[in-house]
């Protein structure tokens, strides 16, 4: 007659729990070496140039293409996270970072509209427009290194 | 503390299981990933991907959202609340194991004598 009893579960081992461990890390790491498309930079930068530089049109205009630029950033997104296949979840210090750029674009904006204001002066928004999309720039300069230190 | 049946508080069978451990993880650093992305970076078939999706979002873990691209049927995986509850749980429970917090059960029982 065959014995039915059932023993208890064996334990997971330190070393069994330390491999499943690594192997879970591997998996999330997995795309920490992709990084957005070169289109969504070049985009983005532009973007942010634009942002800029339609303060100098007149009146109503430049309200209405600061708004328009405004809706635009949500399809991009959108857009580039299709073709991506993932939207990347923030971590570690990455809300920092952003909000470190966040805040620099703020500036260099708030910088425009105080120097701006005056007649003859709208040409800050040029250079307003450069830092901008230089800060995009180094943002993306930043995690296409951080991809290639991952990726090695 | 240890459960009756030797499983540690926050240990999850259905999530321990390798592959299905691997797409928790990956999951879990996302908000959405699409499904041919999963299985790529995992080096999954379609079939297995999909038989372990299956099981992980019968358990609630796991969301599945159908999209349409290019005349493409696309689906987006993603883990629901409870899933990243589920998966950070099971990783501390790890955690635990290896920094000697005592041995938990696997769900497969030993052979009789």
């Amino acid at each position: 007659m065959e014995s039915q009893e059932r023993r208890p579960p064996e334990p997971l081992s330190p070393t069994e729990a330390r491999t499943a461990l690594r192997d879970a890390e591997q998996a999330r790491r997995s795309l920490d070496t992709v990084t957005v498309p070169w289109w969504f930079t070049c985009a983005l930068a532009g973007y942010m140039a634009a942002v800029a530089l339609v303060q100098m049109l007149p009146g109503v205009w430049g309200v209405a293409f600061s708004l328009a630029l405004v809706a635009l950033i949500i399809p991009l997104s959108r857009v580039t996270a299709d073709r991506m296949g993932f939207s990347r979840r923030l971590r570690g210090a990455d809300p920092a970072l952003l909000a470190m750029v966040g805040a620099a674009v703020l500036a260099a904006m708030v910088a425009g509209i105080s120097l701006g204001q005056e007649p003859g002066r709208e040409w800050v928004w040029y250079p307003v427009a450069a830092i901008n999309t230089a800060l995009i720039l180094a943002l993306d300069l930043f995690y296409r290194l951080r991809a290639r230190r991952a990726a090695a | 503390m240890t459960s009756p049946e030797g499983t540690a508080a926050g240990f999850n069978p259905t999530i321990h299981e390798p592959n299905r451990l691997r797409i928790c993880a990956l999951l879990d650093g996302v908000t959405e990933a699409e499904f041919g992305t999963v299985q790529q970076r995992l080096g999954f078939s379609a079939s297995v991907l999909s038989k372990h999706v299956a099981v992980l979002a019968e358990a609630g873990y796991v969301r599945q959202r159908r999209a349409v691209r290019d005349t493409r049927r696309r689906v987006w995986l993603s883990l629901s609340p409870e899933g990243h509850s589920a998966y950070r749980a099971h990783v501390a429970a790890l955690q635990d194991i290896v920094a000697g917090g005592g041995g938990e059960g696997r769900t497969d029982t030993a052979a009789p004598e």
